[in-house]
């Protein structure tokens, strides 16, 4: 396969050469275990601190209120499992929406197993989640609310800043939490109001396995992993010292070019809707006004989404259907489905999601691509009653 | 005392082999043991009905890991090879009855066979003695039905053998000692368990899977090959896996036939592209996962459709076997976990609502004139790709 196209960053994001020479030399001369006294655990706590200030910086927050993780589902565990009190008499509450994520959602499920109340807000048929749709669910015994900063699968962006106000206005004792995984290092977000943000490195071409936690210092999260004490003991464990040098050079070039980068994707994919539009039967997932531009979700019925992603691949473009772990457990978009989407629309459902690495060639040849695929396609899905 | 010899000790189920059928069994055992689980051909030796071999006591678990996955294999263990010495077998049994209760065995039996007639006790006498000294001087009891540990004596020509717990080897026969098939694989449960009955009866095993991009995706084909990388542990040499282009085939088809027909035509079309290879590779017949009243392929109507497509012999070892009596196999042969991953091997857009559990045979042969068949079977044929997993050697690469 000659030709590589890379759609799919909402997936994984690949590595910025930038961020491999940052990190580099954290794999070979600088290999120390920042718990140590000597001067090679100085020299790697000098690194981890320099990036845990720099991403404190980026988020406007203390450093002490950042912590390091293994990455999104992680961080998410932690700041869900953690601040939900077990073994309470009291009746407890959790808010959240039926467009999370599956390590937020898996984990909601599993503590309404344990007891718990959990309402999950639906979105509209644009993806959107209001205000009013949060503060109508809560409730005195409410402990959490939880809510994703943008759409994996839609790149819908929920309006978290006023939502947390809300919910501080109801209730200050609420632990307002945001995935903020698709959303960091590409979209603003003030943390005024939000008690805990999940951020991962493997979005924002850092490597796969380093993420992290912003926990407001007003907040206790129990932890999930014990043992040395490392992250002030909310996350026991040796710090993933080239990692977390990578997430930091990550989000550096991240925030720098954020919003020309906003911009520029937001004209590509202005572009590739234009040109989509010529396409019979293409319909829209996203809603353009109210999304990250680094995501486009559009349906071919009665094509299968799955089958338009072989397709894609075959001819070296690699776009998704879905979401990635979703496609991987054969389920139907949860997504789809909560914004009311009809069935054809849901299974025909294919997903490009672009980087700042992405540009115009990659979205023409793209387009050239599915224009070529997508008529023998149809006319086999046709066929089958 | 010095410290004794052990040496491995392989028994193989005799029963049927007679003459030359006899040592073609025992030699092809022989160097599958040597090559699966790499030890040299001198090291083994076949005597009065027993394979013995020597090794070396670091690479005693992954010797006996592997010696579990070769047909052929009734029964192995470790034995202490003692000369012909009742004083010094007893001086070893105690040693090892002493050890075992230490590791909490409370009751024990002795088995002794005696081949060797001219040592100076009898098999009765010998179980007497050396029971009476385990029982006195390593404290344990006597128990002959289900004992905690059973001592094997055997004295032989050469040496006196002593074993405890024998493991389980596979049973049945080396792996091509009865000829060789080609196994329709889909990537569900059924045939991986085929696969393993077949290699079982002494059939040596390589499989074929219709891939149908961009309709069924790169995941499912990985998951056939993982499926291969698992059976070929138990083909010895190693297992080919043919890949035909089955894509053209069905767009004709889902263009040309009705629905109803369209399990029992593709079905029709993969059993005669498998006998054109079949013809190229000289097996000697295709096998498939099929039991009998599954799905609508497997009714004995479409089976019959389907096996009049060639003029080859098709073995289907499940038929008679209930789903959970396959599922309880494909776990423990390691395939169930791969099976289970939701790539489908099918894609829906081929699979029809209703299909016909009776399809006619002129309806199907009419409706085939529609296909431009040759030239589609030529089609998978050439674009067909062809890969080689042998056994242990390729289970960490990755490509």
């Amino acid at each position: 396969m000659e030709r590589q196209i890379y759609l799919d960053n909402n997936a994984t994001t690949p590595l910025d050469p930038a961020v491999v020479k940052a990190l580099q030399p954290y794999l070979y001369d600088r290999y120390g275990n920042a718990s140590s006294v000597h001067h090679k655990g100085v020299e790697a706590e000098q690194a981890i601190d320099a990036q845990r200030r720099l991403i404190a910086h980026n988020l406007n927050v203390s450093p002490g209120e950042i912590y390091f993780t293994s990455g999104g589902t992680e961080s998410n565990n932690l700041v869900l499992q953690g601040s939900v009190r077990r073994g309470m008499k009291k009746k407890q509450h959790i808010v959240t929406t039926a467009i999370e994520h599956s390590s937020v959602r898996e984990v909601i499920d599993k503590l309404e197993s344990r007891k718990i109340d959990v309402t999950r807000i639906l979105p509209d048929e644009k993806g959107r989640i209001s205000v009013g749709q949060i503060t109508g669910a809560l409730r005195e015994e409410t402990v959490l609310v939880s809510v994703m900063h943008v759409n994996n699968e839609t790149g819908a962006i929920l309006p978290v800043e006023d939502i947390g106000k809300a919910v501080h206005n109801y209730n200050s004792d609420i632990t307002f939490h945001v995935d903020g995984v698709q959303a960091f290092g590409k979209y603003p977000v003030d943390l005024t109001y939000i008690d805990a943000y999940t951020f991962s490195g493997h979005k924002i071409h850092a490597p796969k396995g380093i993420g992290g936690l912003y926990i407001d210092e007003k907040c206790y999260v129990e932890p999930l992993l014990y043992g040395g004490g490392q992250e002030s003991g909310v996350r026991s464990g040796t710090e993933n010292v080239p990692g977390i040098v990578g997430l930091g050079k990550a989000t550096e070039l991240m925030f720098a070019e954020r919003e020309k980068m906003l911009e520029r994707l937001s004209s590509l994919r202005n572009l590739l809707v234009e040109r989509l539009d010529g396409i019979a039967d293409v319909h829209l997932n996203t809603s353009l006004e109210h999304s990250l531009p680094s995501t486009l979700n559009v349906s071919f019925p009665p094509v299968p989404g799955e089958v338009i992603v072989n397709g894609m691949s075959e001819k070296g473009v690699c776009i998704s259907s879905g979401s990635a772990c979703n496609a991987r457990r054969k389920a139907k978009s949860h997504v789809l489905a909560a914004m009311g989407l009809e069935e054809k629309y849901i299974e025909s459902s294919i997903r490009f999601s672009f980087s700042r690495q992405t540009g115009k060639t990659d979205i023409n040849e793209t387009f050239e691509t599915l224009k070529e695929l997508l008529p023998r396609l149809k006319k086999i899905a046709r066929l089958q009653s | 005392m010095q410290e004794s010899e052990k040496i491995l000790m392989i028994g193989y189920d005799e029963i049927g082999l007679k003459g030359n059928n006899r040592r073609d069994f025992i030699n092809r055992l022989i160097s599958h043991i040597s090559h699966a689980a790499h030890i040299p051909q001198k090291d083994l030796e076949h005597r009065q009905g027993r394979i013995y071999g020597n090794f070396s006591q670091e690479r005693k678990p992954e010797i006996f890991n592997r010696l579990t996955k070769i047909f052929g294999i009734k029964w192995f263990s470790e034995a202490e090879l003692l000369p012909h010495s009742y004083e010094q077998l007893q001086e070893a049994a105690l040693k090892a009855a002493k050890v075992k209760k230490k590791q909490g065995a409370e009751t024990f039996k002795i088995e002794t066979r005696r081949s060797n007639k001219d040592f100076e006790l009898n098999s009765r006498q010998i179980n007497v003695q050396l029971g009476d000294e385990v029982r006195i001087n390593a404290e344990m009891q006597v128990d002959v039905h289900t004992p905690d540990v059973t001592f094997f004596v055997e004295v032989r020509r050469d040496h006196i053998y002593l074993y405890t717990d024998p493991h389980d080897g596979p049973g049945g026969l080396p792996v091509g000692s009865n000829g060789s098939v080609l196994l329709l694989i889909s990537g569900g449960i059924d045939s991986p368990v085929a696969a393993w009955h077949l290699m079982k009866r002494g059939l040596a095993v390589d499989c074929v899977y219709f891939h149908s991009p961009p309709y069924t995706g790169e995941k499912a084909l990985e998951k056939v090959r993982n499926l291969v990388r698992v059976l070929s542990q138990w083909n010895i040499e190693s297992m080919q896996l043919f890949v035909p282009y089955f894509t053209g085939i069905q767009e004709q088809m889902v263009e040309e036939m009705p629905e109803s027909i369209w399990t029992v035509a593709q079905r029709r079309y993969m059993h005669r592209i498998a006998d054109r290879l079949l013809e190229r590779e000289s097996y000697h017949g295709l096998a498939t996962g099929d039991s009998v009243g599954q799905v609508a392929s497997q009714t004995l109507e479409n089976l019959q459709q389907i096996d009049q497509s060639t003029d080859t012999l098709v073995l289907r070892p499940l038929t008679g076997f209930d789903k959970d009596e396959i599922i309880s196999i494909a776990k423990e042969i390691g395939s169930f976990e791969i099976s289970i991953q939701p790539y489908e091997d099918c894609c829906v857009l081929f699979a029809p609502g209703n299909p016909s559990t009776r399809v006619k045979g002129d309806r199907l042969a009419y409706e085939e004139r529609k296909l431009d068949d040759d030239a589609l079977i030529e089609e998978a044929l050439t674009r067909m790709q062809v890969e080689n997993y042998s056994g242990y050697k390729d289970q960490y690469e990755m490509s």
